[in-house]
């Protein structure tokens, strides 16, 4: 049985195992044999962050690289300042200059570096290029965690620094904390074959967007976040973009104030979903024909021409709104969203004073306005309990006949929970599943928060208001 | 008549034989897990017997255990049961049946043990003759010196 035992593993099983490993791991490998030495050379995706090239997290925290510092009720993980990046910078040269392969796949780096290092970050984009690299992600803020320095200038992306040859391989780019100018030989080779493109705290000027959408042919996927521009937002034209998403942008004026820079135009024949948050929706124009998928931030008093202007595109299926609250009155959908499953409510901070006139059945007039509506969630962050509870209203006119689940989020046992709650569980004759939790959060990476009072005596109000009502097995309180 | 064919193909058993003469009856949705029984499958469709003359009686057993149980709690705990040399096989066996989850699982489970270990240990571990001349040893090891500072005790 021994004979049969075998030593050594094939050379592609080892190089995967190495794609797992820590620089200094890898770096040690060469010495196990002359096999070894060269078969790091066939690792394709070339990752490099603070966690493989200095120290796991455990130990940056043990050596107090990492602290937790606490401002204004936010922690926030920052890097010691001592850990300059001088180290980040040589161990991955050493790496790169003794790596003989010659064609990767990526090439990502996650650090906080900046101008100073601009000559080494432009020779690491040249050798990956010259290996035919097709994934490139340069990610200078060094998230998650924070780097409090003297704010030195971005490092500056130059394309025109990376078009020796004619050709580019180059798919998919993603930058964060950089500065990206218009290329300087005026030739936009380098992006030529690009699928997406991702600019994270970057400054620009919004000219090299919208000449980049006439260069790039198969351009899909465009997301700006937290970008700064020269003086406006760039006009987004482009025959081939399927998925465009805005977080806020701005401009610094002159006495070097944030000003908010608005989306205007968005003529793509081929966008599917659009993902903006931002303000300025009454000058919004959008010719986009094909939507499926739809999120924005609207407040409450544009929520009738925002839905006017969704039931423009034939095809849209998911809306997630985020809607600021402030005080409602009676609000009439006029038109049909003829083709929507699925609709996510994410109603912000509704803070409501005890008097106040609130009217929360608009929900009920949006799902009417979608007849063929199969899921309903709505999610209220940051919801406070209101003293002066209202009694609980029978609508009556409210009937709904595809919606299968309705999810609530953030609740606390607020009347108008309950009467919603109601009102679906008589009116919504396919309803399966209606769930209530206190449970909220404001988007993926954060974590879920609750208010206590829900099961303090929130929940138990609602069960008890909702002892006699129709449909009770349907509901799932959490 | 279609849907009946498919069910009756679901729970069709077939039978694999490791390469010590041990048989296995599985069940053909877990045979597919295996990409090269599926395309003998392809290629020989009336066959009932696949021969896998690689993989030992033992470690097919465990492979098919880890497709039938494969889950994120199942995994985090299957990588511990075994020996250095026993996971190598099982990445053997892997490799040659073309099953992904469980070769990232395994790929992963090695890496990890031979994280921040000496030279020394990883040559024993995957049993590698040292072919450097001293010379050559010496000067890697110079040149990467920072990379060997630090290292776990054997």
């Amino acid at each position: 049985m021994d004979d049969d035992r075998i030593s050594e593993l094939p050379d592609d099983i080892l190089s995967y195992i190495l794609t797992m490993l820590s620089i200094k791991d890898l770096l040690k490998t060469s010495v196990l044999s002359k096999r070894w030495c060269k078969l790091w050379f066939l690792m394709r995706d070339l990752h490099f962050d603070i966690h493989n090239v200095i120290e796991s997290e455990k130990e940056l925290l043990e050596k107090g690289h990492l602290t937790d510092v606490t401002r204004y009720s936010r922690t926030d993980r920052c890097v010691d300042l001592d850990l300059t990046p001088k180290e980040f910078v040589k161990r991955v040269d050493q790496f790169l200059n003794n790596f003989h392969g010659t064609s990767i796949d990526s090439f990502f780096v996650n650090f906080y570096l900046d101008c100073q290092q601009s000559n080494t970050i432009d020779r690491w984009i040249n050798f990956a290029m010259v290996r035919g690299v097709e994934r490139i992600n340069l990610l200078f803020l060094g998230r998650p965690y924070v780097h409090r320095t003297a704010q030195n200038k971005h490092y500056k992306f130059d394309s025109a620094l990376f078009s020796e040859t004619n050709a580019s391989t180059l798919k998919h780019l993603h930058l964060e904390y950089c500065l990206v100018c218009h290329p300087t030989n005026g030739n936009f080779t380098l992006f030529k074959n690009l699928r997406s493109l991702t600019l994270r705290w970057t400054k620009l000027d919004e000219m090299f967007i919208e000449s980049l959408l006439s260069n790039c042919r198969y351009l899909e996927k465009l997301c700006l976040i937290f970008c700064e521009f020269k003086s406006s937002m760039p006009k987004i034209v482009s025959s081939s973009l399927c998925h465009l998403k805005i977080f806020p942008c701005y401009l610094v004026s002159k006495e070097g104030y944030r000003l908010d820079v608005d989306l205007v135009l968005v003529d793509c024949l081929k966008l599917i979903s659009l993902e903006y948050h931002g303000y300025g929706f009454d000058t919004l124009k959008l010719n986009t024909p094909v939507l499926k998928n739809i999120n924005f931030s609207v407040s409450l008093e544009e929520l009738n021409a925002f839905v006017t202007l969704c039931a423009t595109f034939p095809e849209l299926e998911i809306m997630h709104l985020d809607i600021f609250l402030k005080v409602t009155t009676s609000l009439k959908i006029t038109q049909q969203l003829k083709h929507l499953k699925q609709l996510n409510l994410m109603i912000c901070n509704p803070f409501i004073l005890d008097n106040e006139e609130c009217d929360p059945l608009w929900i009920l007039n949006i799902l009417q306005a979608s007849p063929l509506l199969q899921k309903l969630t709505i999610m209220y962050t940051n919801s406070n309990f209101i003293t002066n509870q209202k009694n609980i209203r029978d609508v009556e006119m409210f009937s709904h006949d595809e919606v299968k689940v309705v999810e609530l989020g953030g609740c606390v046992g607020n009347w108008f929970e309950i009467e919603f709650v109601m009102n679906v569980l008589k009116y919504a004759h396919k309803l399966e599943q209606i769930v209530v939790s206190p449970y909220w959060r404001e988007d993926e990476p954060s974590d879920w928060s609750h208010d206590s009072v829900w099961f303090q005596s929130g929940r138990k109000r609602m069960s008890e208001k909702l002892q006699e009502a129709v449909g009770l097995e349907k509901l799932v309180l959490i | 008549m279609a849907e009946e064919k498919s069910q009756a193909s679901s729970s069709k058993m077939l039978t694999l034989k490791a390469s010590d003469g041990v048989l296995f009856e599985v069940e053909l949705n877990i045979a597919k897990e295996m990409k090269t029984v599926q395309a003998y499958i392809d290629d020989c469709e009336d066959i009932e017997t696949i021969p896998i003359p690689n993989v030992l009686g033992k470690h097919l057993a465990i492979v098919i255990e880890y497709i039938k149980k494969t889950n994120e709690e199942y995994d985090a705990e299957f990588e511990k049961q075994w020996n250095m040399d026993d996971l190598q096989l099982l990445l053997l066996a892997a490799n040659y049946l073309n099953i992904s989850g469980l070769q990232e699982c395994l790929c992963k489970a090695i890496a990890k043990r031979i994280e921040n270990k000496s030279p020394e240990y990883v040559r024993k571990v995957f049993n590698i003759e040292n072919d450097h001349s001293p010379e050559e040893e010496a000067k890697l090891r110079k040149e990467y010196k920072w990379a060997f500072e630090g290292v776990d005790k054997d």
